[in-house]
């Protein structure tokens, strides 16, 4: 009171008298969107995180280029002549080429693991202990995820396909999915599997400086001089990568159902608003509001919740992204959070406006409210 | 010419009972009219058609020669006409003083030139002492003090009073009484009032008696 004897009454302390009055309904609007947007935050950033993570995985194996089997909608069911490796070698814009066989094995009789198979003297197949010694046909690496999952430590025997192997080393998986695998030599996983003289993929790195306009050059001259292949580059290689577009698309399906939730929460708590204040607004009309004037008042409401929901919800979100990081990390994923100050200040700005869209049906049932009746009805 | 011209004004409710029928009504400037008769009568329809708060089935309301539609019925509430209510009508949650500063939201005063004239309302009232007292611990003679000062705030040129003196005891009655007749001889307005109280009627400079929505001989 003291406060609007200074300056006067206005519209911001007639809203604020208004959510004073009812401070649960108030608490539970602001909570509930609050935690709708926090659950959209947490996933997106989880989802972005992990996307990024694999989007720097192949960064650092310097991976510019990747050529696989035409016509495959599932990169992992790709097969390529080997007898290619060379002549992609000896193109002069490649300056290295990494050739992975991948398949998904039965590991001990019981569970699925995806196997992936490297040349001998690939640096994925680097020992700690013993640096110079290359991996043996009868040996795997596993990755940090599969050993805590499986509970597989080094020395352990492992059966892969009823073919027993010895676990060499445990290694730091250069994406998230990469730590849920096993990697052993390509000359030992080809005969396992049946694919003889046969990879999944080649990893091209491009010598530096190469344009946009010369890498088209090379993708179109590899297609044209290796029949059946097929050249894509690591950003579309990487928005195919079906675990990572797995948690984009629920991420998605979740911001949209948790926009819709909470407009739907706004909606009808100020719906039960306004019809509590019908008396009130068909005053305010009998007074001289306008319709807009009577909107405004519904909006600037909606908006106070909305602010509060979502300074609420960003903290309660980037507390819970650094949460579900932290689990992944202790899990071998690891993914470093990708949640800037904008993206959530975006997130925060998307509530504000959903709440005001879900404010529509409130607004439109308050201007429907004719004096006459609801003055009579008193 | 009359400030307001009622013309064959007609109103039923569901298309069946009819509140108004055929109702013409001139009213000249100054004066202080009573619409005297029983419940049921019509009076309230008849205030509610004049302040634009529902629209005739038939016939036409015009004030200063403007008809009362629609269309400009914010501008017509805002600038043209005050009401007072019987059961006073104000936000119980908000101070007298707020009600009342409510009243001009839709004006071009400023926050603090409104704060000012609501007090000075209320001190003419006798209320500057209860100014930010909440409407709802007020007494009855109070509110519709309050709600008085509501309806004149913005000054209007037609005040429309249903029923003022229904809910209050005699000594409010008569302290409200006279504080129309004052505002009356001071802003030289005009007053339309709902009533079935003859000591109403009494005080008004002319009566018109509404019996089933028609208008009675005089």
């Amino acid at each position: 009171m003291i406060t609007h004897r200074r300056e006067g009454y206005r519209l911001r302390h007639l809203v604020w008298d208004g959510l004073r009055l009812r401070p649960l309904r108030a608490f539970a609007a602001i909570l509930s969107i609050a935690v709708t947007l926090a659950a959209s935050l947490t996933l997106i950033g989880v989802s972005e995180s992990l996307e990024t993570s694999v989007a720097e995985g192949y960064a650092a194996r310097k991976v510019d280029l990747i050529v696989m089997q035409a016509g495959k909608s599932n990169p992992l069911t790709s097969r390529i002549d080997t007898a290619l490796v060379p002549a992609m070698r000896a193109l002069e814009q490649v300056a290295r080429v990494q050739p992975l066989l991948v398949d998904t094995l039965l590991l001990n009789s019981d569970q699925s693991i995806l196997v992936y198979g490297w040349e001998p003297t690939d640096p994925d197949l680097r020992l700690t202990d013993r640096p110079n010694a290359p991996l043996r046909t009868d040996e795997v690496l596993i990755g940090k995820t599969a050993s805590r999952v499986a509970d597989l430590s080094p020395g352990d025997s492992v059966t892969l396909n009823l073919t027993e192997f010895v676990i060499a080393d445990t290694f730091e998986a250069n994406t998230f999915a990469e730590s849920g695998t096993l990697f052993m030599r390509l000359d030992a996983l080809q005969p396992l599997i049946g694919a003889e003289n046969r990879v999944t993929f080649a990893f091209l790195e491009l010598v530096p400086g190469l344009s946009a306009a010369r890498q088209d050059e090379l993708r179109l001259e590899i297609e044209r001089t290796m029949p059946g292949t097929t050249v894509i580059d690591a950003a579309e290689f990487i928005a195919d990568h079906q675990l990572a577009a797995a948690l984009r698309g629920v991420s998605r399906i979740t911001l949209f159902t948790n926009a819709f939730l909470a407009s739907l929460i706004v909606g009808t708590l100020m719906v039960l608003t306004v019809s509590e204040r019908r008396r009130d607004i068909a005053i305010l009309r009998a007074v001289g509001w306008s319709s807009w004037r009577i909107a405004h008042l519904i909006l600037f409401e909606t908006a106070l919740l909305a602010v509060a929901a979502a300074l609420l919800g960003a903290s309660i979100g980037w507390i819970g992204l650094e949460m579900a990081l932290s689990h992944l990390f202790s899990l071998g994923f690891y993914a470093r959070s990708m949640l800037t100050p904008t993206m959530v200040a975006g997130a925060a700005l998307a509530v504000i406006i959903v709440a005001l869209l879900g404010s529509a049906i409130p607004v439109y049932h308050a201007l429907g409210i004719r004096v006459a009746d609801a003055i009579r009805n008193e | 010419m009359a400030q307001l011209e009622i013309r064959g004004l007609s109103r039923s409710y569901g298309g069946i009972i009819p509140a108004l029928v055929d109702v013409d009504l001139s009213i000249d400037s100054g004066e202080m009219v009573a619409l005297l008769g029983p419940s049921g009568s019509g009076k309230s329809t008849l205030l509610s058609l004049i302040a634009g708060f529902e629209y005739p089935d038939r016939g036409s309301v015009a004030v200063d020669g403007r008809v009362v539609n629609a269309r400009d019925a914010v501008d017509y509430r805002r600038n043209v006409i005050g009401v007072l209510f019987q059961h006073y009508h104000l936000l119980e949650t908000l101070t007298a003083c707020q009600n009342i500063e409510l009243a001009m939201f839709p004006t071009h005063a400023e926050p603090m030139q409104r704060y000012r004239r609501a007090r000075d309302l209320l001190q003419q009232v006798g209320l500057a002492a209860r100014a930010d007292q909440i409407a709802n611990r007020l007494s009855g003679g109070e509110r519709q003090r309050v709600a008085f000062c509501r309806s004149i705030v913005n000054q209007p040129r037609l005040l429309l009073a249903d029923e003022p003196t229904g809910s209050l005891d005699t000594a409010s009655k008569l302290e409200l009484l006279q504080l129309l007749r004052r505002w009356m001889d001071a802003e030289r307005r005009t007053l339309v009032v709902a009533t079935h109280d003859a000591d109403v009627a009494s005080a008004c400079s002319r009566v018109v008696r509404l019996r089933d929505g028609r208008l009675e001989a005089a």
